[in-house]
């Protein structure tokens, strides 16, 4: 089955993915940081009773899990995956997660508010991820007692995502913005009106393989359509502002560029995350401009397969240096 | 328990430090902690610019309301000190001090998104102006003025609303 970096269907060009976040808390118990073990287990069976007794046909789509017997190297391949946060893997025991087959819904019991909904689906989707988000929330608030003040809107643990509890965020590949530096002045106009840019990995990641993640700040005082319609407009300026850039290329420069990293992918024998991610971004703008006839999905398939603990997970535990000469081989036999 | 430093306030920041394996103890208050640089501990960026913001209320304001919430038992001061509320009741019981931030981070103190579908209070722009006039003439009362001009600004919003209907 397929995920939201191998969805076909899926148009993975300049914007690779869409997530959206609720975050949601129930009335009458502490939030997550002030809680005990007994509470994370009491409201991990009330969160999995109300979406799993409610009988519906995507109901019966969703598998719930403890973290607890989940093996180390899977719970850090589930971040690189983008399914659960590095936080909530750092202190995931006793929490749980309510999971769909293809990986695109995740619900993190426990995180830093008692639920969190989240929707990735491959390419730019931010209607669509927003549906299915929101059909999970009305799922729950059937049978759960959210906290919410008519106010403030729904209540959280951290007064930034107070409100709407909504986080909308793309990814985006941006290797050309990111060259002549103009990735860093939008972060500050778009700081200016609630928006934010960050690294692949969320809050304080450094951004590897030129992708970087757009999303809302602000959740007082704005509807979810606005922030979703807003942000919308953001990705779609931004794949036109990297279109225009990539075309002030000179063309044989650029095939050059890509073919060079083409070649060195699918001959080299040895190969560091690090050197991986640039060179991947580089078959990424060769398959977006037509220099490479390849699936658009291979890039980030590759890009997230061959990360330390996805290698972990498939191979076994392995030193670095093993997981070098791995990651080189997988790399090659994934490269048509 | 009040602080080791100034005596004055209640220790809210505990600090261990463990040098050459022995081990010191201390507890601050928020100003005492700030003061030593122990305000910015926490990895989270957004989560030091909220406490540095709630710090700098409590360097202004000397009287810390000590009461605690309901539900969870957190003051004012706990959730200042780290930036994460204890509960949603916190967020009514500390209304008025919460307020201004919360217009601080978002530049809006209302909810205008998805309402919770169970929601059945529907309170009119009437009853919710009579209900904020009260609560301004309190903080007035109190000189809480930085609160009092946010409700003030709600209000105005309220009638405004009303005049348009």
């Amino acid at each position: 089955m397929s995920n939201w970096y191998t969805d076909k269907n899926s148009i993975n060009d300049i914007a690779v993915s869409t997530r959206i976040r609720l975050a949601r808390n129930l009335e009458n118990l502490p939030f997550p940081s002030y809680m005990n073990d007994e509470m994370q287990k009491n409201l991990n069976e009330q969160v999995k009773k109300a979406i799993l007794e409610s009988d519906t046909p995507f109901a019966n789509s969703l598998k719930y899990i403890n973290m607890g017997d989940v093996p180390e190297n899977e719970i850090y391949a589930m971040v690189e995956r983008h399914i659960i946060s590095p936080e909530f893997a750092k202190s995931s025991k006793g929490k749980a997660i309510i999971i769909s087959e293809d990986e695109s819904v995740c619900i993190m019991i426990g995180e830093e508010d008692h639920i969190r909904i989240q929707v990735i689906l491959g390419g730019l989707a931010l209607e669509k991820a927003y549906e299915i988000a929101e059909k999970i929330d009305d799922l729950l608030a059937q049978k759960l007692n959210f906290a919410y003040d008519s106010q403030l809107g729904y209540l959280t643990e951290c007064p930034t995502n107070i409100g709407t509890g909504l986080r909308a965020s793309v990814m985006m590949h941006l290797p050309l913005m990111e060259s002549d530096k103009s990735i860093s002045e939008l972060a500050q106009t778009i700081g200016k009106i609630g928006f934010t840019v960050r690294g692949m990995y969320g809050e304080g990641s450094k951004s590897k393989a030129s992708l970087y993640q757009i999303s809302n700040q602000i959740t007082l005082g704005i509807t979810e359509k606005n922030a979703i319609d807003n942000l919308g407009v953001i990705a779609n300026q931004l794949i036109a502002k990297e279109k225009e850039e990539r075309k002030n290329v000179d063309t044989i420069q650029l095939e050059d560029l890509v073919w060079r990293a083409y070649g060195t992918l699918k001959n080299q024998r040895v190969l560091s995350s690090d050197e991986m991610m640039r060179l991947v971004s580089k078959v990424k703008i060769g398959i977006s401009e037509g220099i490479l006839p390849f699936e658009n999905t291979l890039p980030v398939q590759i890009l997230i397969e061959t990360q330390p603990f996805m290698l972990c997970r498939k191979y076994g535990d392995r030193t670095p240096q093993e997981r070098d000469i791995l990651r080189a081989k997988t790399v090659r036999n994934m490269m048509p | 328990m009040i602080c080791e430093k100034c005596g004055k306030n209640t220790a809210t920041t505990h600090i261990r430090s463990v040098i050459n394996g022995v081990v010191t103890e201390k507890n601050l208050c928020a100003v005492c902690a700030a003061e030593e640089g122990y305000n910015k501990l926490g990895q989270n960026s957004l989560m030091d610019m909220l406490s540095s913001m709630f710090g700098d209320k409590l360097l202004s304001e000397e009287n810390i309301s000590e009461e605690r919430c309901d539900c969870c038992g957190a003051t004012f001061s706990k959730i200042a000190s780290n930036g994460k509320v204890g509960c949603g009741k916190c967020y009514d019981k500390f209304r008025t001090q919460l307020l201004p931030y919360l217009k601080r981070v978002h530049g809006s103190t209302n909810h205008i998104g998805k309402k919770l579908s169970k929601e059945q209070l529907i309170v009119t722009p009437t009853d919710k102006v009579s209900e904020l006039r009260k609560k301004l003439a309190e903080l007035v009362k109190n000189e809480k003025y930085e609160e009092a001009a946010v409700i003030r600004d709600e209000i105005k919003k309220y009638e405004e609303e009303e005049k348009d209907e």
